[in-house]
């Protein structure tokens, strides 16, 4: 009926969610001493006796975590104002103000597109009695009571200092974990060996760079003309897909393997697929986890347009792969 | 010599007395200032013979009795008042009787005007003297009088005889009168349409017959000598169309508020696609559903609250899926009922409202059928005897959007392939077998089907899709009713159903599905009831009714119930089994008691039992009803009582529900009143009240058991909805021109989910509904309709901003206090006009139905883009014209 309503009536349709147009938060990172999790990622995993939980024990397990959030706004010149804070999480991923509010990091942005050496906006959270009362909070939130780990989050906030209400918002969800199951180890963010592309079959080099970093000998920015068609294909390793051990409600566990998906945007073009890898639909249909990118058409000079690939695993890992491709008209 | 008595009543005295108080005769003298003067007397065409009261009869007791007769402007008696009481129940006989008159309308000042005439019906027994018989001797086993469908004398053979039968239909008509009009013979159709006169002599003559909702009949026969003819007189309804009314004068009333659709209403509401369920949705108590989707939203309450019967039986849905018509084709039924609240007894297992579907018992009174062709569907019904006494009526539809879907749809890229069908149809068929006074066996069954087959290929994309959905549904109801005595009726009725659904879906090159979905719900269930008048002051409605139903899940489904955190674990699918088996006993009493002549009580108890996997659950549910006639044409009513519904399957599975949940409780409260000023029209109003608790809502709280593991809770018996409105119904009744009504509902409707939280708006709170329907026919065999719906929007949450989730890629709502808000009111106009033509066995209509002409467009639901910056409205029904027709035999 909605589908007869929506032809009779004309359907609406929405700007494409993969074509960066204005200011947008594109991904948020965390990273922890390699030391503690066993590579970098967004949870830690420490000693704890849930019964009888000791503050001092758990505050010294702790280590210091580093949250980066990765800002995008083609459309304007401007600088920008960023803040971070630590929080329990409400169910609209910005912070449950009926608990602590920790500030994380606040400054200014130089314009994310434009600055030749761009500094993201990072934080560091470090493990505090501040911390610890989070965590307290976040059990007392949490029905399964830190079985699964205790959840918080860093939310970030960005805007134009110059024109109110120009906030975006993005939240990164963080994690402590006892052993639970005993076998259980930290998750560490997903990588890949490189970025497999290609036009019409004749391959080309895909360079880990902005538009706005200085060509030099490790990297050129490859080049397509106005309507070709770039096949994008993320090269994993073979560790890339981590296995691990989920807590059951009967108080065993489940090896299960994680499944990495990759979300592509870009400041102009358009692509055959905005999301690939990740499990299976309902319908059973696997994914592919390259996709197409049709280089714009209609440009007038050649623009060097940027593309990013965001890769996650189903446990908070995430990270980045910016590039950029010219195209010319 | 023996003799016999006709009891006669003389009713064509008349000499009407014109009763005006700002008229004057024609002859009066003129006035200082203007009067009106009345230019034409009304002229009686048509009288009733009353009934004449049979103890007075029995005590040979014969009577005069004056009556004052209001006449409205188009001829039709709206009043009838006794201007002296005789008693011994003439009284009544004769405004009975006067309220059938029709006149040729007076005329004030040459225009037809409504007036007020005086007369007097006279109730007398005329012995006659028995006739010599003029061939043989007569019997004493023949009858001393003629049954009413005969006239003439009753000794001499018939020499004219027919049939009466409604032209376009070949329905046979009771109750009409035939005349001879030169010898001044009147008879009274019976319920077959025939007629007999006896008697007559050879010559010609004029056969008039006449009813109130036909054109008059005159046609010349003539008579030879030693020949009797037979005739057949086919009967033009008023104005072109058919239609009928249905008699509720014999309809025990037990309950406050019961809204009954007349079989005409059911099929020409604008705007309904001619569905006569969708019709109920247009009555007082029920919000309007979203994007015209059969819904019954009653008073509030969830659709799953309202209880749907068919013949006594519940029934899990009336309409085919995705807001298709409903199953039911209008020939098979005879009525139905809404009753939104404080309902009967013996309707039990819900705490919302009741829909009672009334089954159309067949005849063996020839062939009958009906066939409707439309954009969407084509359906038919045929009705045939096999014996004088066995019957039988089937009826079937199928609908052809698949055809026109093609047209349409987006074509795939080449090398691909792209088929969606979705096809529906219902089938149903009725047998009657007459038992006469040992009562009536009947069996009915019906059946349906949705289906819905999606297959999409492209060889550009490593995705495709193979969807199968399919929703069946099939009944079967015996019933045996017998009559005991002249009041008593007992009914059994055993009944068994199945209701099936399933999904399943796949890649277009899998052999096998990788996710489904089935469900198989069968259901027993069984029905005895005795209902009827025990004395004067008594009446009963009693009864057993047992519904035992069995539902199995089987699912193939990537779910991992177990798992503390499934959020984006790509699980395998593992096929799950579980089953519910439930039985439930109610015993219902109803009890009648006319406490006195204006004050009638009702109290009811209802006693349901249910085993549910093992478990025992009760609820034990006293109602009173009661209803007193402040006047003769107003009666104010009131109810309070307790209704339960026990929970659904899904929620007492012992793993993905909660088998510790209880019976659903809700106590009803309503005060109102009925007032009908004429015969046309009434107004009938109420408040109410509607209080409910321990309602099943979903938990997402998570429980250590004793052995230290983890439970998920899923449910609780922790919500309350509180719900409270006024409603009115104006009606104007089915007569030759015109039937429709305005009904309004005002109604506020609140819920808590969880004992602290705040009670909320519910989803289909809907503070102001009004529809107003009309029908007219001008003549001519032309019916225009209209409809016109108002009703607030429903509640919304606002969406503020939202969030990026840096960990899923998605954009989450950040929204505002939950339903705080409502989308825009809704207004919509349907129109429609049918042409009917009447042929002598048969009639052909040619309808358009337009749904929202005038393009309004209105917000059923809001859509963002994917950072919710952008919003549009998912709008309703755009102008939406659908031509068909229709015909009858």
């Amino acid at each position: 009926m909605a589908f007869v309503i929506c032809v009779l009536s004309g359907c609406t349709t929405f700007e494409d969610p993969s074509i960066v147009l204005d200011l947008r938060i594109i991904a948020m990172t965390s990273t922890l001493d390699r030391v503690v999790s066993g590579g970098f990622g967004p949870e830690q995993v420490i000693e704890v006796d849930l019964e009888h939980p000791n503050p001092t024990e758990i505050l010294a397990q702790l280590r210091p975590t580093e949250v980066c959030g990765l800002v995008a706004d083609p459309a304007a010149h401007r600088d920008l104002r960023w803040k971070m804070t630590v929080c329990v999480l409400g169910l609209d991923n910005r912070c449950d103000l009926d608990h602590p509010v920790i500030e994380l990091g606040s400054g200014l942005l130089d314009d994310p597109d434009d600055s030749e050496t761009l500094k993201q906006p990072c934080a560091t959270l470090f493990p505090d009695q501040k911390l610890l009362t989070i965590l307290r909070e976040a059990v007392a939130a949490n029905p399964v009571q830190a079985l699964g780990g205790i959840e918080y989050g860093v939310v970030m906030e960005v805007d134009d200092p110059l024109i109110p209400d120009s906030s975006v918002f993005a939240a990164k969800h963080l994690r402590v974990a006892g052993h639970i199951p005993a076998t259980r180890r930290a998750n560490i963010n997903p990588y890949i060996n490189y970025l497999d592309a290609a036009v019409t079959s004749v391959g080309i080099v895909i360079p880990r760079a902005r538009c706005n970093d200085t060509p030099s000998i490790s990297f050129d920015i490859p080049e397509v003309r106005g309507g070709d068609v770039v096949t994008l294909f993320p090269v994993e390793p073979e560790s890339a897909r981590e296995e691990y051990f989920a807590p059951t409600l009967s108080g065993g566990a489940e090896k299960i393997t994680e499944t990495l998906t990759y979300q592509w945007l870009a400041a102009q073009g358009s692509f055959s697929d905005t999301t690939t890898g990740g499990g299976h639909d309902i319908l059973g249909n696997q994914s592919l986890l390259g996709t197409e990118w049709r280089a714009p058409r209609g440009l007038k000079e050649p623009t060097n347009i940027s593309i990013w690939m965001i890769q996650r695993d189903e446990r908070y890992g995430v990270s980045v792969l910016e590039t950029c491709i010219r195209v010319t008209p | 010599m023996s003799r016999w008595y006709l009891a006669i009543v003389l009713i064509a005295i008349w000499s009407p007395r014109a009763i005006a108080d700002d008229v004057r005769a024609p002859d009066a003298p003129p006035p200082a200032k203007k009067v009106n003067v009345v230019t034409r007397q009304p002229k009686l065409l048509q009288a009733v013979a009353p009934e004449y009261p049979p103890a007075a009869l029995a005590a040979n007791k014969t009577a005069k009795v004056k009556v004052r007769i209001k006449i409205d402007a188009a001829g039709l008696v709206s009043a009838v008042d006794v201007i002296e009481k005789v008693g011994d129940g003439f009284d009544e006989a004769a405004v009975a009787a006067a309220l059938q008159y029709i006149f040729e309308p007076a005329e004030i000042d040459g225009v037809a005007a409504p007036i007020t005439v005086e007369t007097t019906i006279n109730f007398v027994i005329e012995k006659v003297e028995e006739p010599e018989p003029p061939i043989k001797k007569p019997t004493t086993a023949e009858p001393q009088a003629g049954p009413p469908n005969h006239a003439g004398n009753m000794l001499l053979p018939v020499t004219i005889e027919g049939t009466v039968v409604e032209r376009g239909t070949r329905r046979k008509l009771g109750g009409v009168i035939v005349s001879v009009v030169e010898l001044g013979l009147d008879a009274v159709t019976a319920e077959d349409g025939s007629f007999k006169f006896h008697g007559v002599d050879a010559g010609s003559y004029k056969i008039l017959a006449s009813d109130p909702k036909f054109d008059r009949l005159e046609r010349p026969i003539t008579l030879a000598k030693r020949e009797a003819v037979e005739v057949r007189l086919w009967m033009r309804p008023k104005g072109g169309n058919p239609y009928e009314t249905v008699v509720e004068g014999d309809r025990e009333v037990l309950e406050v508020t019961r809204r009954t659709l007349q079989r005409q209403q059911l099929t020409s509401v604008p705007g309904t696609f001619g569905d006569p369920i969708r019709v109920l949705q247009t009555l007082p108590g029920m919000q309007r559903a979203p994007f015209g989707l059969g819904l019954l939203l009653v008073r509030g309450s969830n659709p799953d609250d309202t209880g749907i019967y068919v013949d006594g039986h519940e029934v899990p849905s009336l309409f085919h899926f995705l807001g298709g018509p409903s199953i039911f084709n209008v020939e098979m039924l005879e009525s139905i009922d809404l009753y939104p609240g404080g309902f009967p007894a013996r309707f039990g297992r819900h705490h919302g409202g009741a829909v009672a579907l009334e089954l159309r018992p067949t005849k063996s009174d020839g062939i009958h059928g009906a066939a409707k062709v439309d954009f969407i569907d084509t359906g038919g019904y045929l009705r045939a005897p096999i014996t004088k006494d066995l019957s039988f009526a089937v009826a079937g539809r199928r609908s052809y959007i698949d055809a026109f879907l093609g047209f349409v749809l987006p074509k795939p890229s080449k090398g691909g392939q792209r088929i969606v069908t979705p096809v529906y149809y219902d089938y149903s068929g009725r047998l009657d077998y007459n038992l006469h006074e040992n009562g009536r066996f009947s069996l009915f069954a019906i059946g349906s089907s949705d289906t819905l087959h999606v297959l999409d290929q492209n060889p550009d994309s490593a995705v495709s899709t193979n969807l199968n959905t399919s929703v069946k549904f099939f009944r079967i109801i015996g019933s045996y009713v017998r009559p005991f005595g002249d009041d008593l009726k007992l009914t059994i009725s055993p009944a068994w159903g199945r209701d099936t659904l399933s999904f399943s879906g796949a890649q277009a090159e899998a052999s096998g599905p990788f996710t489904s979905i089935g469900v198989v719900n069968s259901n027993l269930s069984y029905r005895a009831r005795i209902a009827g008048r025990l004395s004067k002051r008594l009446y009963i409605d009693t009864g057993l009714d047992v519904l035992s139903r069995i539902t199995s899940y089987q699912a193939l489904i990537p779910i991992d119930d177990s798992l503390i955190n499934t959020n984006g674990v790509d699980i395998p699918p593992s096929k799950v089994f579980r089953g519910v088996s439930s039985l439930g006993m109610g015993l219902h009493l109803d009890l009648g008691v006319d406490v006195t002549a204006k004050l009638k009580l009702v109290p009811s108890l209802r006693l349901d039992s249910y085993v549910i996997d093992g478990q025992d659950r009760g609820s034990v549910d006293p109602r009173i009803v009661g209803r007193y006639q402040l006047g003769k044409d107003f009666t104010l009513k009131a109810y309070i009582g307790e209704f339960s519904q026990p929970p659904q399957p899904e929620a007492v599975d012992v793993r993905f529900g909660n088998p510790n949940v209880g019976v659903e409780h809700a106590t009803h409260f309503g005060l109102g009143y009925e007032w009908k000023p004429d015969r046309l029209w009434s107004i009938d109003s109420e408040i109410y009240y509607v209080r409910r608790r321990n309602l099943v809502v979903f938990s997402p709280d998570i429980v250590q058991n004793d052995d230290g593991t983890f439970s998920n809770v899923n449910f609780l018996n922790e919500g309350r909805r509180n719900s409270y409105g006024f409603e009115v119904l104006v009606k104007r009744e089915i007569s030759e021109h015109a039937f429709g009504w305005l009904s309004y509902t005002f109604s506020r409707s609140h819920q808590r989910s969880h004992p602290g939280l705040p009670y909320i708006a519910t989803a289909f709170d809907q503070p102001h509904v009004m529809n107003a329907v009309a029908s007219w026919k001008p003549g001519r065999g032309f019916e225009l309709g209209a409809r016109f719906q108002l009703a607030s929007g429903r509640p919304d949450t606002p969406v503020l901003g939202a969030t990026f989730d840096a960990d899923s890629g998605e954009y989450v709502p950040v929204r505002g206090e939950r339903n705080s808000v409502r989308i825009p009111l809704f207004t919509q106009l349907d129109v429609r006009a049918e042409k009917m033509w009447l042929y002598q066995t048969w009639s052909l209509g040619l309808y358009i139905d337009i749904i929202n002409v005038t393009n309004a467009v209105n917000t059923e639901a809001t859509q963002y883009d994917y950072r919710y910056r952008e919003s549009a409205p998912v709008s309703s029904f755009p102008f939406l014209p659908t031509l068909g027709l229709r015909g009858t035999w």
